[in-house]
């Protein structure tokens, strides 16, 4: 009896993985939970816990790259079994009799007393420890905290391996499978027989549940109060178009939304206060600018979406196309599902538009990013007639909707920080201070 | 040539012997000393015996207190001692039965490594085995200041050792052995001042209750100098004068005795480790994996003489694993220190398991801290013991239990309900809704579970 060891999955856009170092030798017996290898991908390295108990031959030096499920070694259940002249991963020899291969040890084995059912399509798409996670449909072995867990994050019990005593699911199951498998998808999808009406059930779990309690979290214990005013953006966008004309020469085309992020700045600057935080009963007013920057991404459904907001670090201290650059970059990684948690951390001040998604004109009360007091929120702009020197044109104007936490700004502060930012988009040379 | 050879018959080494006996192995076991090790024969089981006597007297104290007995007219220590040595000569000659029984050899030498198969021992004879276990445990720290004649100047051994009382003995260092000869010298009338340089005594258990301990024993009469330095300015057969600084102040005192706890160092020396390139690290401890396994393959360490815990429950769990891995088999998970319990046998005992509160806070942890008191308990009231408290640190994300620390009565029978709790992974609610049996003194920490999940009854 050989369990097969793949490349594992350890990041939702990880697609293949180096092996950097093997920390056993070919042929040790190796204990579940031990450290078994390092895996280095493009953007970090990683060390890997043993999923299994045995002796494990070694199938793929180090430095060797493979894509992620590609199997990398073999566990054996005995020294017999490793050294046999045909000893050789699973996968590799599909036609070996059933006959040849002992029945386990009822005591070692993860699934004793429970019925399962390989599923290729899971282990496919799992990729975590193994090359075939079987899917449980007898009873369900896990301890409550693992249970916990599993539950807060929407991940299936069923379709966990346990490695706690008697194949138990446990805390650091739940963990393993969180690590490979940052935004899983609820398995509860889909109409169920007698619900016909049901397109789909999403439970309020995972990242869902993180959104919902942090939302009435905010709704429940700030003071927010919602603003609107309309900007002439027709300037912003002359200066825009120029730039745009080198985006060879800048590396990037620049954006209006990092123009924008750009006059956030300046009202900072002028009005230190929008950039604070309401922490343990206290304000404090930052000096660095830490952007959150609110990102739509896929939902556990079609019909659904998810919401995150990665930090933008120290954006008052780069210049534009340093600052479009970032911000692209930071999108990209919040989509791609390759942030981490300090990522979602440290934010002064929060930027969540809409524009291109609302209609033209759209104004909103967005709910306030905690801690942080202040959220700027700019959606579609519309063409519309607008005094110019005495003069009625059509202009393209931008609406902006703030949300502010009233227990940190007064109406003061707060419209001041909004004028001096109006300002900025009006008067676009006030960028460059 | 043997399958195994264990150096050391402490509760790990002989407990790995025993194990790879019943699996069939042909085992050795060298001890030089005595069977049992530090533990049975100079620890953890004659103190017990002490301090079960030291609170039959306190409990006779307790009555002549009320008036329902008359004085004992103090205590005969010789017989005292006797009797805990009697324990142990019964412990030790049921484990040389043991061995006896699974046809484990007994070495009664020293030895050292020649090759990574083969030792040499001290009475000449030569042994090979294909695995051996190093399970040679740990020795009292000296300190340079106090030279240990076992006379004047004691370590643990020499005070489980000697038949009569000091009248005034300096006990230095607060650790688990510290505190716990604190409690049997002052209740056999012994006038003890206990030394402590770090500024709470049991350095390692969480501050609640190292806090609470130093206040029971000051109101007991013992005298408690958290944060002072203490060091000898005259050793006579007499006794001993010493000069502590404490609180900023200097002053001199004389002791009849000094005892000196200041923490155990590994025995790896002459072990011929060098010899085969048995990596040790710079305290001495021997260089292990998560199994066992030395920087030689099939040398292992187990115990006190590795970097885990110094506790014989650790040693016993080192020794499955590592007869496991000779085994092939891989039942058990590697040692989680987490889920490792600490129990300190003075009255009132301490015992924990997982994190302090100072931990778990440096940590950055999220949690949640509850104390429920054990007066709360009726039985506590009952039988005269209301001292003392249940603290338990969960998380509050996920309410997991990150620790868990007791003061008071049975303290160390109870952590044993959390250990298994955490080993589990119970959440309180599974405690709180358990059926405790009433009255125990146990029911503190259902009450302590239901407090975290906000449905306290008596508190």
């Amino acid at each position: 009896m050989s369990t097969d060891y793949v490349m594992p999955k350890l990041a939702m856009a990880m697609n293949e993985g180096t092996v950097a170092e093997w920390l056993v030798s070919d042929g040790d017996f190796v204990q579940r939970g031990e450290l078994l290898l390092t895996v280095e991908t493009e953007k970090t390295a990683y060390e890997v816990e043993a999923p299994d108990s045995g002796f494990f031959r070694i199938l793929v030096g180090a430095g060797e790259t493979r894509d992620c499920g590609t199997v990398l070694g073999v566990f054996y259940e005995s020294v017999e079994a490793l050294t046999a002249p045909n000893a050789d991963s699973q996968s590799q020899t599909p036609s070996a009799p059933a006959a040849d291969t002992p029945p386990r040890d009822t005591n070692a084995t993860v699934s004793a007393g429970r019925d399962t059912v390989p599923d290729k399509a899971t282990a496919a798409q799992n990729n975590v420890v193994t090359s075939s996670v079987p899917v449980t449909t007898g009873r369900l072995k896990a301890s409550p905290l693992a249970k916990r867990m599993a539950k807060d994050a929407g991940l299936d019990l069923h379709r966990m391996t346990g490695t706690g005593p008697g194949g138990r699911i446990v805390k650091r199951d739940v963990e393993a499978q969180l690590r490979s498998q940052p935004h899983i998808r609820p398995q509860s999808i889909g109409a169920t027989a007698n619900q016909e009406d049901v397109l789909a059930t999403i439970p309020i779990t995972g990242m869902r549940h993180a959104i919902a309690s942090r939302l009435i979290e905010s709704l429940q214990t700030t003071a927010q109060l919602s603003s609107f005013w309309e900007s002439n953006l027709s300037r912003l966008l002359e200066v825009r178009r120029q730039l745009v004309a080198k985006e060879e020469e800048l590396g990037t085309r620049i954006s209006v939304n990092a123009m924008l992020v750009k006059a956030m700045i300046y009202g900072i600057r002028r009005v230190p206060i929008a950039n604070s935080c309401v922490v343990d009963d206290q304000i404090r007013i930052h000096r660095d600018v830490h952007v959150g920057v609110a990102v739509s991404v896929p939902g556990s459904t079609e019909y659904d979406s998810g919401l995150l907001v990665p930090v933008l670090r120290h954006a008052d201290k780069l210049g534009l196309a340093e600052l479009d650059l970032a911000m692209k970059a930071l999108v990209q990684k919040a989509k791609d599902g390759a942030c981490t948690a300090d990522d979602f951390t440290g934010s002064t001040i929060t930027f969540s538009t809409t524009a291109g998604l609302a209609p033209p004109g759209h104004r909103s009360t967005p709910v306030l990013n905690l801690p942080n007091a202040m959220l700027v929120g700019p959606s579609t702009p519309k063409d519309k007639p607008w005094a110019v020197e005495g003069e009625i044109k059509i202009q393209t104007v931008l609406p902006v909707s703030v949300t502010f936490d009233h227990r940190a700004l007064d109406g003061d502060p707060a419209v001041r920080f909004m004028n001096a930012m109006h300002e900025a988009i009006e008067n676009p040379n006030l960028l460059l201070l | 040539m043997l399958d195994l050879a264990v150096v050391g018959g402490g509760p790990g080494g002989y407990v790995a012997a025993i194990k790879a006996a019943q699996a069939g192995l042909k085992v050795a076991l060298i001890e030089r000393d005595r069977l049992g090790g530090v533990c049975l024969n100079w620890g953890c089981i004659p103190s017990k015996n002490l301090i079960h006597q030291a609170k039959l007297v306190s409990q006779l104290d307790d009555l002549v207190a009320i008036g329902a007995a008359t004085s004992t007219g103090g205590v005969d220590y010789t017989l005292m001692q006797e009797k805990s040595r009697d324990v142990v000569e019964q412990l030790t000659t049921g484990i040389r039965g043991l061995m006896k029984k699974n046809q484990v050899v007994v070495h009664e030498a020293s030895a050292s490594l020649v090759t990574p198969t083969e030792l040499a021992l001290s009475n000449g004879e030569r042994v090979s085995a294909r695995n051996i276990i190093l399970a040679t445990g740990s020795s009292p720290t000296a300190l340079s200041d106090f030279p240990v004649d076992e006379q004047v100047v004691l370590t643990s051994t020499g005070i489980l050792a000697q038949k009569h009382l000091p009248k005034r003995l300096a006990i230095v260092g607060a650790g688990a052995i510290g505190c716990e000869f604190a409690y049997i010298m002052s209740k056999l009338g012994v006038d003890v001042s206990l030394f402590e340089a770090q500024d709470h005594v049991l350095p390692l258990e969480d501050r609640d209750i190292s806090k609470a301990l130093a206040d029971y024993f000051e109101s007991t009469g013992v005298t408690v100098a958290v944060g002072s330095t203490v060091s000898p300015s005259s050793i006579t057969t007499k006794g001993v004068a010493l000069s502590v600084s404490h609180q900023g102040k200097s002053s001199q005192q004389n002791f009849d005795q000094v005892l000196v706890v200041v923490g155990r160092k590994p025995n790896s020396a002459d072990l011929g480790l060098e010899a085969v390139g048995v990596a040790i690290e710079a305290s001495g401890h021997i260089k292990t994996n998560a199994s066992g396994q030395t920087s030689v393959a099939n040398v292992y360490a187990i115990g006190d003489v590795t970097n885990s815990p110094a506790l014989a429950h650790v040693a016993i769990y080192e020794a499955e694993l590592v007869i496991d891995r000779i085994l092939g088999k891989g039942e058990l998970a590697p040692l989680d220190s987490s889920l490792v319990p600490a129990a300190i046998y003075c009255e009132p005992q301490v015992a924990s398991v997982g994190v302090t509160e100072q931990e778990a806070r440096d940590s950055g942890r999220d949690i949640k801290v509850v104390k429920f008191s054990l007066s709360g308990a009726g039985k506590s009231i009952a039988v005269g013991q209301p001292f003392g408290f249940v603290k338990l640190i969960t998380d509050k994300a996920t309410d997991e239990l990150v620790g868990a620390h007791i003061i008071g009565k049975d303290a160390s029978e109870m952590i044993n309900q959390l250990v298994l709790a955490k080993t589990a992974e119970l959440l309180p609610v599974d405690i709180a809704s358990s059926i405790y049996a009433h009255p125990t003194i146990s029911e503190s920490i259902a009450e302590a579970a239901r407090a975290v999940i906000d449905r306290p009854i008596h508190s």
